[in-house]
């Protein structure tokens, strides 16, 4: 029998390099996949607000875990090479990363789009997930 | 003429015909005759079946085909629509209530709303493309706003107290975030949809748009009540839905002109008003209210036609918004 498809809130701090663009709004770890929401502004130094995308190789790294956790679906922004042009400055979007499940507990992971990245890379670490399986989602 | 009240006349016509104390039998050529005869439209004979059959389903009317007589009759003896339960004058009352409510309806509310609302009309409202009922009254029915395909859901969580996992984006701060909210009411004013909530963040009640608001989810967790005290500050002692800092229910007092005053007697801002005219024809109109964001923003849209008296906060709010 199938295990029932359980998605848990995860309290969380992010580290490191994390840029203020785009933010970390909520992850989701469930037994299927692991959820990244995140709220992206268009920077004003583009005249149109610029473009955002993310590498299909993009994955997550749990701290003390060799495995690469894979991207599996993006949503509200392309896969590359596609983009999302923005249309102004004041354009935002919010946008949800799925990756392969990660162990649903306490741990610290990193998403790493590209190994040597750029500042338009979204490369984010250490971001410490807390309190997991506290709080459960219903109709997700 | 709507569709509707021919439909009901016919029936008045048909009624007439098979209720007669000397039975005639009219077959369908008669109905049709005497339709266009009082009504000065020759309806079709599938018009007239139809409105046999809906005469049986709706009044459960005892109309009868005799072979004999090759005509209908009513097989009950003194048997008439208008001695149903239900009297054409209720029909008629129901489907213009039904109407009522489409208009209403549209995009203003929920879509099980509207699905109930179609099974309604779809049996008791005939509708042609053809012959269309022209509507006599016509409300506003704007386009449905963006984040309204969750009215459900936070109708749901406020009915069945479910905590909401939602992200916000904040026009004014321009900023994304994740909140935890144990909603209690979903209020719409200005053609804006809200819901107010306990949001766990804030560790107080906020009000959020539903145009800001994406990706929402229940969470298993424990409902967080708000007292009633506050729910019914929102829902009877605010013009709008977002409380000023600090605000308390207070009287508000505002002077108006002559033209502002004739306005405010036609269009009362609120159940609490009270307005105290001069011989001039300005006047003083005191509410009894919790200041708002709307209530200021009203009254800056309207300045000049009205000057804030009090109290100092809401003419101190009203410099600042007046300043920027």
């Amino acid at each position: 029998m199938n295990k029932p498809k359980r998605s848990y809130l995860a309290e969380f701090t992010a580290h490191g390099n994390q840029s203020a663009n785009p933010t970390i709004l909520r992850i989701i770890l469930s037994t299927e996949y692991t959820r990244i929401d995140f709220g992206y502004l268009a920077p004003w130094i583009y005249i149109k607000g610029g473009w955002i995308k993310i590498a299909r190789y993009t994955y997550l790294k749990v701290r003390g875990n060799k495995k690469k956790f894979a991207l599996i679906d993006a949503k509200g922004i392309p896969i590359a090479p596609d983009k999302l042009h923005f249309e102004s400055k004041i354009d935002r979007q919010v946008f949800s990363l799925f990756f392969q499940p990660i162990p649903i507990r306490d741990c610290v992971i990193d998403m790493i789009e590209e190994e040597n990245p750029t500042e338009n890379d979204f490369n984010i670490d250490s971001i410490a997930i807390n309190n997991v399986g506290e709080v459960e989602i219903i109709n997700l | 003429m709507g569709l509707i009240s021919n439909r009901f006349e016919r029936y008045r016509v048909i009624d007439e015909l098979l209720s007669k104390s000397i039975k005639e039998y009219p077959n369908m050529d008669k109905i049709i005759a005497a339709c266009q005869l009082k009504l000065k439209v020759k309806p079709a004979k599938e018009t007239i079946q139809k409105d046999l059959a809906r005469m049986k389903e709706e009044f459960r009317a005892p109309i009868y085909f005799n072979r004999f007589h090759d005509g209908y009759e009513y097989t009950v003896s003194g048997y008439s629509i208008d001695s149903s339960s239900l009297s054409l004058f209720d029909y008629q009352a129901i489907d213009e209530a039904l109407q009522l409510l489409r208009s209403l309806g549209g995009t203003r509310v929920s879509e099980k709303f509207n699905h109930a609302l179609d099974k309604l009309t779809s049996t008791k409202i005939e509708s042609s493309p053809d012959r269309g009922v022209r509507p006599v009254l016509q409300t506003m029915n704007p386009p449905s706003p963006k984040g309204f395909e969750n009215f459900d859901l936070f109708y749901n969580a406020c009915k069945n107290m479910i905590p909401v996992s939602i992200l916000h984006f904040s026009f004014s701060k321009r900023t994304h975030s994740h909140f935890l909210v144990h909603p209690f009411l979903v209020k719409e004013f200005d053609n804006h949809w809200y819901v107010i909530g306990y949001s766990e963040s804030n560790r107080s009640v906020r009000t959020f748009g539903l145009d800001s608001i994406s990706e929402p989810y229940f969470i298993k967790k424990r409902y967080i009540y708000t007292h009633d005290e506050i729910i019914n500050q929102y829902l009877n002692d605010m013009y709008g839905v977002i409380p000023l800092p600090e605000a308390q229910l207070q009287e508000i007092e505002i002077s108006v002109k002559e033209e502002g005053t004739l306005y405010f007697q036609s269009y009362k801002l609120h159940n609490t008003q009270e307005i105290y005219k001069h011989g001039s024809g300005k006047s003083t109109i005191r509410f009894n209210l919790i200041p708002t964001v709307e209530l200021a923003r009203y009254f800056n849209f309207h300045s000049r036609q009205i000057v804030v008296k009090k109290p100092a906060s809401l003419v101190k709010y009203m410099k600042n918004i007046q300043n920027e």
